[in-house]
């Protein structure tokens, strides 16, 4: 077993004092790399809304020291108020003999009230499917990931059910903790037909957005367009009435309304653009659009008088 | 592995009334232990006591055990 240096066992010592619930995992809670650590943080939010993660994959000599903190040989470890409490398969019991609740101090949450949609034509839609699984209810899972599947397959005990028309639904209660609000419809477009899922919990990703499109919304003044390609790109073309993100234009934009502002990037062929449009949606902002195949595409889609390069 | 992860649990458990390691491919393993010796102990220590006794199996560098899925341990009625 590595040795733990003073250092690495200062700064375990200050993690595990300073939250009270702390799960040393693979990943985080939002992408779990590993089943157990999936199940652990699973569990832990049916109680808890946020805890502290530490993710051992980025950082190699956390994995193998807290291996020795703790004395115990394995990923994911779960101290609460500064215990040690075990791993993915310990906590799995406690939460299935109640004491979960104790150790954390607050009640494993209902998901009564959790509300979902399904509009008539989904379940016109899924009727079909429905009358060749008889008896079965239609599951749907959300992942933590904000995947969704939807089966025919038996309730299960602690399952929330809801019903809509002739159809029933079920969800696992992990799957209700990510679903408050959602809808599923079935919508047609042209040619092609489908279930839509709306979720309001799911995290702000980038969108992508086509020139066509950029180009109404920068008609109704809608969009903040930023452009990440060099001062001598821009010489050579450029879109009109987009700015050059330099050291000056940062501050701006982290001054801008970050719930409400459109902010969309923009570069030569949508690579670097999207690197950048990454970095401000961490930065908190939830409208972030990247412009898809960049200038060039703007270029052939959307105004000809713009120079290709 | 097997008989190396049950070996070594009979050298901790020599009072064992049962003692299974079963295999799941990729190093994942699941135990069941039947002894005394759980008697009075919490979760944690249970698992301790069996994690502690295949502590060399589990070593990341040199260990044929890469995790252990389930652990299963009983005092016997």
């Amino acid at each position: 077993m590595t040795e733990l240096d003073q250092g690495l066992r200062d700064e375990l010592d200050s993690i595990v004092q300073n939250h009270d619930v702390v799960l040393f995992m693979k990943g985080n809670q939002q992408f779990p790399q590993c089943g157990f650590s999936a199940s652990a943080v699973g569990i832990l939010g049916q109680y808890v809304d946020t805890i502290k993660t530490v993710n051992v994959l980025e950082r190699p000599d956390v994995r193998a020291g807290i291996k020795a903190y703790s004395d115990w040989p394995t990923i994911p470890q779960l101290y609460i108020k500064g215990e040690f409490m075990g791993g993915s398969d310990i906590i799995r019991e406690m939460d299935e003999a109640g004491e979960l609740a104790d150790a954390l101090g607050v009640e494993k949450k209902t998901y009564d009230d959790v509300s979902i949609d399904i509009t008539e034509g989904a379940v016109k839609a899924i009727a079909d499917a429905a009358a060749a699984n008889p008896g079965l209810p239609l599951r749907l899972e959300v992942s933590p990931r904000f995947e969704y599947a939807l089966h025919f397959e038996a309730a299960k005990g602690n399952d929330i059910k809801r019903t809509f028309g002739e159809l029933n639904v079920v969800l696992d209660p992990q799957s209700a903790s990510r679903a408050d609000g959602l809808s599923i419809d079935y919508v047609t477009e042209g040619e092609q037909a489908g279930f839509k899922i709306t979720n309001p919990n799911e995290p702000a990703t980038v969108k992508q957005i086509s020139p066509t499109a950029l180009k109404a919304m920068m008609d109704n003044g809608d969009a903040y367009v930023v452009d990440v390609r060099t001062p001598a790109e821009r010489e050579q073309a450029v879109i009109e009435g987009t700015h050059l993100l330099d050291a000056s234009l940062e501050p701006t934009l982290m001054g801008m309304d970050k719930e409400n502002t459109h902010l969309v990037f923009q570069c030569h062929h949508g690579g670097r653009s999207q690197q950048a449009a990454n970095y401000f949606l961490s930065q908190g902002f939830k409208n972030v659009y990247n412009l898809t195949g960049g200038i060039d595409a703007w270029s052939q889609e959307v105004d000809a008088t713009v120079p290709r390069y | 592995m097997k008989d190396a992860v049950e070996e070594a649990l009979r050298v901790s458990f020599p009072d064992a009334v049962e003692i299974e390691c079963q295999e799941h491919g990729g190093g994942h393993v699941s135990i069941r232990v039947v002894s005394e010796r759980f008697e009075g102990l919490n979760r944690l220590a249970k698992q301790r006591l069996v994690l502690s006794s295949i502590k060399e199996l589990m070593d990341p560098a040199t260990g044929v055990v890469h995790a252990v899925d389930k652990i299963e341990v009983v005092v016997p009625a």
